[in-house]
């Protein structure tokens, strides 16, 4: 009796945020569908004009969506490992490393950026890697490059820049994750004559895979669908998938091609992430770690 | 504390917001606007609809002449609407928009039979004209017409199958070729410039699929340069894309790399031109033989305004000697359409409009498009971009 009630209040308490998930996603989200099917535009009255598949005939029947899909795929993951490689360490510092007082101050200072706009810390990196820039004037300073040249302009600018603006994300997950690995269970495996490297596949990273895997959706996602970035640093080879979903609402009003593709785009990063899941479980279950 | 402190900042803001709508909605479209056309008109916000439906003040017998533009273009300074208003006996309101979606739906919402004048440029003339949302001009009582830029005045998206008129052209600008002098030394007279191996790395083009498809038809010397052969516009910009260092999409995206000297040489806006000069930057801004790209902004009349008459001496005025010399020589400086006023010009005025030593010869408008030709040339230049 007693269960049952405390069952049935604990959905009511799920209504509010079942009702704004339910209106600000699931309804989105079919409307995207439904919009990838449009034949062009809605008509300047609201009513629809007419369905089609072409938009997707047009997505498939050039090799334009898969090159850009598979380059912005690819900067994605680059940014990510990249991201994980940088972070991992620091997290783990954090947590682990420096006395706890001073833990909330870093873990402050990794925030930081986000108090600045987007927009502005792109900026800001770009006046650092412009050609006579900082970076290029200490580079020639040093006779290790010549100043009037820089890496923007150029796909590893983006990755650069994007590192820049994801990492804090991957920081913040992997640090909420490592500060809860029991100290005992790092000591017991030394003890027992585990190496750091041992230590760290067979104890640190099946305990810190949550934390992992969400820094991961958290930098993916975003760093793959970005086009501001690619617009401003990327270059003339720069172009990624968010510029094209991008121009079809910026540039031309074409909701259906443009639901379209964004619909491929998120269909493509959801089975990515899928397959990310089921790899991090099955690499658990082979340490033994826990699923 | 800190709440107060919040309740206050709040307070605060609110007042602000307040006090600047009423400022606003008061004025009748007197303030002498010279603070730049599209860029500050951005900012005027939504509080415009109020200014113009307003009736005029009193019961005086004057005419009320509603006029929509852009906030602080010309047609609201000192030397615009009041010196309209003294010389005819009338009153001159203005509306003002933000965007040209905006001045339709203006004009759909309530606009038609309040409103006399717009202000559509060559891509919207013809968007308002196809919608039945204008009138034709009288050109017999325009003083000036013969003086007016023959390709400006009879620009084919103003007028209907007939030849009549149906707005006057009112101040213009280009896209043209810029570069670097000091690097480039040799004058460059050709947007072939922009295909020069010896160039490559160095070039900076305009991420605009329109411009970039002009361009490459007036490389490639197509015959209609609005339906040029795609085969060949494809071919041209996937080399042009090949010298390409970056795609700029707004002033800051030109200024920093040219300025760095990681580009030097591209297609640009007047403005941006005109930025680098005023920032003691080396640059030439020059028409190609083969021509520019161009935009004006043309003035039309309202489909049932109710002061036609009025509204005609409007554009009589606008596209005057008097008004067309003081607006080329505000310290915005509007290229002016009436030939006599430019020709007055002295060559330092010119230099600031780039109408020295001479104004291009050849222009070609960025013009209406339908939805399907637009949806095909984004393609291409989607297309070109991703590889």
């Amino acid at each position: 009796m007693n269960f049952s009630l405390r069952t049935k209040k604990g959905h009511c308490l799920l209504l509010p945020s079942a009702a704004f998930f339910f209106c600000l996603s699931l309804i989105p989200l079919s409307m995207l569908v439904v919009f990838s099917f449009l034949d062009g535009n809605l008509n300047s009255d609201g009513s629809f004009p007419g369905f089609t598949a072409a938009n997707y005939v047009r997505m498939f029947s050039k090799t334009m969506f898969a090159r850009l899909m598979g380059r912005s795929l690819l900067i994605g993951l680059t940014v990510t490992l990249i991201c994980v490689a940088l972070a991992y360490p620091t997290a783990w510092g954090i947590a682990k490393v420096v006395r706890e007082k001073n833990r909330n101050m870093l873990v402050m200072l990794a925030i930081v950026p986000f108090f600045t706009s987007q927009l502005l810390l792109i900026y800001a990196m770009m006046v650092i890697l412009q050609s006579r820039g900082f970076l290029m004037s200490l580079m020639g300073w040093l006779g290790a490059a010549d100043p009037s040249g820089s890496i923007l302009y150029s796909l590893p600018a983006v990755v650069v820049v994007l590192v820049y603006e994801y990492l804090p994300y991957m920081i913040l997950c992997l640090y909420a994750s490592l500060e809860g690995i029991p100290d005992d269970l790092v000591q017991a495996s030394r003890a027992m004559g585990a190496g750091r490297l041992e230590t760290f596949v067979n104890i640190i990273l099946p305990l810190s895979m949550p934390g992992l895997l969400s820094g991961i959706m958290l930098v993916l996602i975003p760093a793959t669908g970005s086009f501001v970035e690619p617009g401003l640093v990327g270059g003339s080879g720069g172009m990624m998938i968010g510029s094209l979903i991008n121009s079809q609402f910026n540039t031309v009003l074409d909701m259906g091609y443009g639901s379209a593709l964004s619909f491929v785009f998120l269909v493509c990063l959801s089975l990515i992430m899928f397959m990310i899941r089921a790899l991090s479980v099955k690499a658990n279950r082979a340490i033994g770690g826990m699923a | 504390m800190k709440k107060r402190l919040l309740y206050t900042l709040l307070a605060l803001v609110l007042a602000g917001v307040f006090l600047a709508g009423c400022d606003d909605s008061g004025g009748s479209g007197g303030s002498s606007g010279s603070s730049g056309a599209a860029s500050s008109a951005a900012d005027a916000g939504g509080e415009a609809g109020s200014a113009a439906t307003a009736p005029p003040a009193g019961d005086s017998p004057q005419q009320t002449l509603v006029v929509a533009n852009w906030k602080g273009y010309g047609s609201d300074s000192d030397y615009g609407a009041k010196v309209f208003e003294e010389k005819y006996d009338c009153k001159v309101v203005h509306q003002y928009f933000t965007s040209l979606e905006e001045m339709v739906t203006m004009l759909k919402q309530g606009g038609l039979g309040k409103i006399d004048v717009i202000l559509p440029n060559s891509q919207y003339m013809k968007v308002v004209m196809d919608q039945g949302l204008t009138q034709k001009v009288d050109v017999s009582r325009i003083s000036s017409f013969n003086d007016l830029r023959p390709d400006l005045r009879d620009y084919a998206d103003a007028m209907d199958a007939e030849g009549a008129y149906y707005a006057m052209p009112w101040t213009w600008g280009t896209t043209s070729l810029g570069y670097n002098p000091k690097i480039h030394t040799e004058p460059i007279t050709s947007w072939k410039a922009l295909w020069d191996q010896a160039n490559k790395g160095k070039v900076g083009i305009f991420d605009e699929y329109y411009s970039a498809i002009l361009v490459a038809g007036l490389y490639t010397g197509q015959e209609d340069i609005y339906n040029p052969d795609l085969a060949e516009i494809k071919e041209a910009l996937t080399a042009l894309k090949n010298n390409t260092r970056t795609f700029w999409a707004s002033y800051d995206d030109f200024l920093k790399p040219y300025m760095a000297q990681e580009i030097t040489i591209g297609n640009m806006w007047a403005g941006i031109a005109s930025q680098l000069l005023s920032a003691g930057e080396p640059v030439a801004y020059v028409y190609p033989d083969e021509g520019a790209i161009a935009w004006a902004d043309y003035w039309a009349i309202v489909k049932d305004a109710p002061n036609y008459e009025l509204a005609v001496k409007w554009l009589d005025f606008m596209t005057g000697e008097e008004f067309q010399t003081a607006f080329a020589t505000d310290e915005n400086a509007h290229s002016p359409v009436n030939e006599k006023v430019a020709a007055q010009l002295t060559d330092d005025q010119k230099k600031i409009l780039w109408l020295y030593p001479e104004a291009p010869a050849k222009i070609f408008m960025q013009k209406a498009e339908d939805p399907k030709q637009r949806g095909e040339w984004l393609e291409i230049w989607n297309e070109i971009k991703s590889y």
